[in-house]
């Protein structure tokens, strides 16, 4: 039986489907799977937002320390998609070297009822990369998730966590303006994103 | 990279019992590094030996209070987990918990799990057989 949310995302991803031909940027690379999945997808527009960080302060992209941002949508109760996304993550900081020091990672909660600041401040510890988490109003969560073609939905469970997100998992490369330069579907590999880091890098002005 | 476990396990049907024992191998299991506080995953490989489906139906272990089956799948770019009750391994067969799939989802954890950490889980299946597994503990973005 078709899920809720399944139900919910599909109309709106027709509609994706039929815009998208040229909307990804990385037409040049050998045409995987992945790259093709990705192709499907138009890319957002996101754009620049301010939110709650995990000191409770509020954190705009004009923060970032460096030139990247990769901005993923998950919550902290989440023990399978959100840390796979945060392996690769710290895989392509990994391929990036010293470049990684202009990499700045991002967790947007979807789960704000329960993500909050002192959550955020546990969970971002433990990581070999700096990671920025983000919490907010429900309002505020829907606004920025609605602008990078996020969809998320709380679903009930018989779970001890009471409920579950069903989410999108793709990650976001955006700069400092938040728009976004490439976007990654759960199946694309680390060293992609680190690839298309270095470009940015080499594109953007210090 | 760190060591492979793997336990080849007797699920006798009882020691007046004349046929062979039946086999359920257990590999590769491991737990993601977490803070008591926090959530996390663990996955494991179960090959299925016998002319007959087993499946696991619960796991527990002093290290959480609580231990879960969920299955996670993707639709569209969206990611759906849910819980389960079971997961059946079919007869000569195997069934993966792996990272995108199948895992365990351990909730209020009494101790820190640190990489290089060896942790027992005892799964319990269907024929009312217990097992216990030793589950190695990797970084939390490995």
């Amino acid at each position: 039986m078709r899920s809720r949310v399944e139900t919910a995302v599909l109309p709106g991803l027709l509609l994706i489907v039929i815009a998208t031909t040229n909307a990804c940027r990385d037409s040049g690379r050998a045409a995987t799977h992945d790259q093709n999945q990705a192709r499907r997808h138009a890319t957002p527009a996101g754009g620049g937002f301010t939110l709650t960080d995990q000191n409770g302060a509020r954190w705009s992209l004009s923060n970032m320390s460096g030139r990247a941002g990769l901005i993923f949508f998950g919550y902290t109760m989440c023990a399978d998609a959100c840390p796979i996304a945060m392996a690769k993550v710290a895989r392509a900081a990994r391929a990036l070297g010293d470049d990684a020091k202009q990499l700045t990672a991002i967790l947007v909660s979807v789960d704000p009822e329960r993500d909050t600041p002192d959550v955020l401040s546990d969970y971002v510890k433990g990581f070999e990369f700096p990671l920025v988490a983000l919490t907010g109003s429900k309002t505020e969560i829907d606004g920025v998730a609605g602008r990078f073609g996020v969809k998320y939905s709380k679903e009930q469970s018989s779970s001890a966590a009471g409920y579950l997100i069903s989410h999108t998992t793709t990650l976001f490369l955006v700069d400092r303006t938040g728009r976004v330069l490439h976007h990654y579907p759960s199946g694309s590999k680390a060293e992609q994103i680190a690839a298309d880091i270095r470009h940015l890098l080499r594109e953007t002005p210090r | 990279m760190g060591p492979l476990i793997a336990l080849l396990v007797t699920l006798a049907m009882g020691a007046q019992s004349p046929k062979p024992a039946p086999l359920l191998e257990v590999s590769g299991a491991w737990l993601r590094a977490a803070q008591p506080k926090q959530v996390t995953g663990g996955y494991v490989l179960l090959h299925n030996r016998d002319d007959s489906a087993v499946a696991l139906t619960a796991v527990r272990s002093p290290i959480a209070k609580t231990i879960e089956l969920h299955s996670i799948s993707e639709r569209d770019g969206v990611m759906r987990m849910v819980r389960v009750e079971k997961i059946t391994v079919p007869a000569r067969d195997k069934v993966a918990l792996e990272p995108g799939g199948y895992h365990l989802m351990l909730f209020e954890l009494t101790r820190v799990l640190a990489p290089g950490d060896r942790v027992t889980l005892t799964f319990v299946f269907d024929n009312g057989r217990e097992l216990d597994v030793v589950f190695d503990v990797k970084a939390r973005d490995a």
